[in-house]
């Protein structure tokens, strides 16, 4: 009961934060994508560049700061080495407001991740492993990764299911 | 310490049920770590997952080119194309790595899927011409799509069925597993059960004996804390580690201000030097005692008197500390000094009433001693306390009787001794008199005896001497009794004076004077007859004056008795034959026989006793009766007997018969004296014999006279 107030407190809070911190990101403009759009955001947003939609291409991706991970997968042998941007610094951009992302593949493939997950994790849009790009022939051009080996609770298949590979697009709900 | 109902047994078992406990629960531990293991590890969903949307893509990439063929074929719109070939390729790009690749493997299916993947990447430069070039790719597509459709199903067969197999195997390992569990569970209720009772018997006892721990701690601080001692301990470096409420008040000082500071620290007690040294002996083992001497400094500051008393505290025969115990003892120095001062008071007091009291003693004493009379006291419990000299000269023969600590009953019981039938009880008097006694020591000492209760509860005994008193006493009863009889015995000799003389008188009265009367004409007949009346009456007379005289002649002593031999049965044969001669028409019969030839006795006192008795029995008998006379002798006795048939004696008259001048009632009108039967029994017992009389009244009586053949009168010889 008091884990459950203060895991409710906590969410609170942190919406509260995202919320701030979104409305700081919310003032700057989000400029139109010059390149291939890669990831296109929907949904209950306060920044968009597009009607209806955030649009982002790999610059703007990027300039938001790129960051790596080592981790294991499920889908490949030993530790990986990702790069790309972590899923909160996107969200916060276009003034995500919610408590979940719907993620859509290229191949239609959907699902839901809660935004707590992006929180409490380092979650990252991965652009490139091993240091070569992702394509969309290979998992990318954008693939969710999620800090597997950081938190065992992590190593589950409800967590795996999140790794959405080929991402093209995300609704805020 | 040892709980109770806890023995080496229980722990032996609980800890047996604890290993059993332990091990159950790693058991069941393992083997749902087997099972955590198996879910962790991905079941195959995935993989047929995989190779539906492997497939999907496959036959989606198909019809794109089918659809752009039917399109027109334009190589501006060739992009999706691309992007789904990119999607199918990327399905089998997933397969090159990854837990995916593993299970294809294992379905027999990696080299088919590596051959496909080959095609598929072989294709991608002729499909690129192809659709830029706006020529038809669907022959070329479906060469490589088809035959990867097939190996999609087939591969689906296998994973199925190989999923099923595994799902098979996976379920009879649970069940085994579940079982395992199922049976370590038990194992586990039942030594947890086990344990948890233990825990709670466990629980129980400890929880008893802390209660009893408690209470014993509660009723020893409650013993120590309401005690109105004060106590304290002290450790190894004087160090005060208690100091209970009575010492707080004892010597105005809180707990607070003396635990755990050293006796130095202490200000009212390093004041005082002897309590640390007192602390250090005690120290050393000694047990110290402080008494309330002016040198205990404590008592003098605090205006008080107190006492104390250290022990040393042995822990395993080593001093570990002291304790010491003090206590006011100002009230009870108090009350000892009051109790002091009132015994000399009472000490002085009893002291000069001592004094009095010997000096009264000595008086009454002195004035016992001198008294005329003898004097006793004797103690409650009857003993002797005081006798005086005089008592003590009465009973010279017996010294010890009174000698001090003699008891009053056994003084008693000697003089009854003494004296039993002086010692007969008279009325004991009133106001504490117990007894008053006369006592006959001697003829010639009388004593007066009284027994007293005094008011302290003591007895005094009296002794007066009363000899000259008792024999006046008895002087004076002989005298009185002489008069008595002199007076009874004159009045019954006037009585029969008067009586037996005016008879024989008035007869001869009256014969005189018709004499005178008629003297002439009267015939010498005639005067011959009143002559003799005359003369029978002066012969009457006469008798009675004899009588009379030899009465008197008796209790002067002047009859002389003058015994000798004589033939008892002649003197009986006269004597008849003169009451004969007397009373010719009367009947005498005799029986003589047997008698000795001699009897020693006095004939005339005899004769006269035997006439008595006949001239008796003639005299009070009816003329036709017989007088029978005998006499006989017996062992070393003659007797004598007369009976009559006359009037007899009355039976309350007979103990009165030989009294003198006594007529029985019968004998009425019949003269006599009253003199003869008391002659007759006189001259008997002068002889030292004796008169009984058997009678009847109107049937007659037997008088018997006894007479002593020898011994009386060889005696008064």
């Amino acid at each position: 009961m008091e884990d459950g107030l203060r895991l409710l407190g906590f969410t609170l809070a942190h919406c509260l934060f995202v919320t701030l911190a979104s409305a700081a990101f919310a003032a700057e403009p989000l400029p139109a994508p010059r390149g291939p759009v890669l990831l296109r955001i929907t949904g209950n947003i306060t920044t968009m560049n597009a009607e209806g939609a955030a649009e982002f291409d790999r610059d703007m991706l990027d300039s938001l700061g790129r960051h790596e991970m080592r981790t294991t997968t499920v889908w490949t042998d030993g530790p990986k080495l990702f790069g790309g941007v972590l899923m909160r610094d996107v969200l916060a951009r276009v003034g995500a407001r919610g408590r979940s992302v719907e993620a859509h593949a290229l191949n239609d493939y959907v699902i839901e991740i809660p935004l707590d997950d992006f929180d409490r994790y380092d979650v990252l849009i991965a652009t490139t492993m091993d240091g070569r790009e992702l394509l969309a022939r290979d998992k990318g051009p954008l693939w969710i990764v999620y800090p597997r080996d950081t938190a065992e609770e992590l190593k589950d298949s409800r967590y795996d299911h999140r790794w959405i590979w080929q991402l093209d697009r995300l609704e805020v709900r | 310490m040892t709980y109770p109902g806890i023995g080496a047994r229980t722990y032996l078992l609980s800890g047996i049920a604890l290993a059993a406990f332990v091990a159950f629960l790693v058991l069941t531990l393992l083997r749902l770590g087997d099972i955590g293991r198996d879910l962790n590890q991905d079941v195959g969903e995935d993989l047929m997952w995989e190779i539906a949307q492997a497939q999907a893509e496959a036959l989606r990439l198909n019809d794109a080119v089918l659809r752009w063929e039917a399109g027109g074929a334009r190589p501006e719109a060739a992009a999706p194309i691309l992007r789904q070939y990119d999607l199918a390729l990327s399905r089998l790009e997933l397969w090159t790595g990854g837990a995916s690749r593993r299970k294809l493997a294992e379905l027999g299916m990696g080299d088919t899927i590596a051959r496909h993947r080959a095609a598929l990447l072989a294709l991608e430069p002729a499909l690129r011409a192809e659709l830029s070039q706006g020529r038809h790719a669907s022959a070329d597509v479906e060469a490589v799509v088809r035959p990867l459709a097939t190996s999609m199903r087939e591969a689906a067969n296998r994973h199925v069925t190989a999923q099923r197999a595994r799902a098979g195997a996976l379920r009879d390992r649970y069940r085994r597993t579940l079982y395992d569990i199922i049976g370590s569970l038990i194992g586990i209720m039942a030594s947890g059960g086990f344990l948890a009772f233990r825990l709670f018997a466990s629980l129980r006892a400890t929880t008893r004996v802390q209660r009893s721990l408690q209470r014993e701690r509660d009723f020893s601080e409650l013993l120590l804390g309401s005690s109105g001692e004060g106590i304290a301990a002290f450790d190894r470096n004087l160090r005060c580690t208690l100091w209970n409420p009575g010492m707080a008040q004892l010597l105005g000082l809180p707990a607070e201000a003396a635990v755990g500071r050293s006796v130095r620290e202490i200000p009212i007690l390093a004041d005082g030097p002897r309590v640390e040294e007192a602390l250090r002996r005690t120290l050393e083992g000694h047990d110290v005692f402080l008494p309330d001497h002016p040198g205990v400094q404590l008592g003098q500051r605090l205006n008080r008197y107190l006492e104390a008393a250290c022990f040393p505290l042995r822990q395993g025969g080593e001093v570990v500390g002291g304790i010491a115990f003090l206590r006011d003892v100002t009230a009870r120095n108090q009350a000892q000094r009051e109790l002091a001062r009132h015994r000399d008071q009472l000490e002085q007091l009893v002291q000069e009433r001592t004094g009095d009291l010997q000096r009264t003693q000595r008086q009454l004493t002195s004035a016992i001693n001198t008294a005329p009379d003898g004097f006793a006291a004797f103690a409650p419990d009857g003993r002797l306390v005081l006798a005086n000299e005089y008592i003590r000269t009465l009973f010279a023969d017996e010294p010890a009787l009174f000698d001090e600590g003699a008891r009053l009953d056994t003084i008693l019981a000697a003089l009854a001794r003494r004296a039993p039938l002086a010692m007969e009880a008279e009325a004991a008097g009133t106001g504490g008199e117990l007894m008053s006694r006369e006592l006959c020591l001697s003829p010639a000492l009388w004593l007066h005896i009284t027994v007293r209760r005094m008011a302290g509860g003591g007895t005094v005994m009296r002794m007066a001497d009363i000899t000259a008193y008792k024999l006046a006493a008895l002087t004076l009863e002989n005298a009185l009794q002489r008069e008595r009889s002199l007076n009874d015995f004159y009045r019954s000799f006037v009585s029969m004076v008067s009586h037996q003389f005016r008879t024989p008188l008035a007869i001869i009265d009256s014969g005189v004077q018709r004499i005178m009367r008629r003297g002439a004409e009267m015939t010498p007949a005639e005067i011959a007859e009143r002559a003799e009346k005359i003369r029978s009456a002066t012969g009457r007379l006469t008798r009675l004056v004899e009588g009379t005289l030899n009465a008197s002649r008796l209790d002067a002593g002047q009859i002389d008795m003058k015994p000798r031999a004589c033939d008892f049965g002649a003197l009986v044969a006269e004597a008849c034959e003169r009451q004969r001669e007397l009373a010719p028409g009367r009947r005498i019969e005799t029986a003589l026989d047997g008698l000795p030839p001699a009897v020693r006795c006095d004939p005339i006192l005899i004769e006269q006793v035997v006439s008595n008795l006949l001239s008796n029995a003639l005299k009070y008998s009816p003329e036709h009766e017989p007088i029978e006379v005998r006499a006989w002798a017996e062992a070393d006795v003659i007797r004598f007997s007369v009976r009559d048939r006359g009037v007899g004696v009355p039976a309350d008259d007979v103990p009165h018969l030989f009294e003198r001048f006594f007529r029985a009632r019968t004998a009425a009108g019949i003269d006599g004296t009253g003199i003869g039967l008391n002659l007759a029994r006189a001259i008997a017992h002068m002889h030292g014999g004796e008169i009984a009389v058997e009678t009847k009244e109107g049937a007659g009586s037997t008088f018997t006279l006894s007479l002593p053949l020898v011994a009386p009168l060889q005696r008064h010889n």
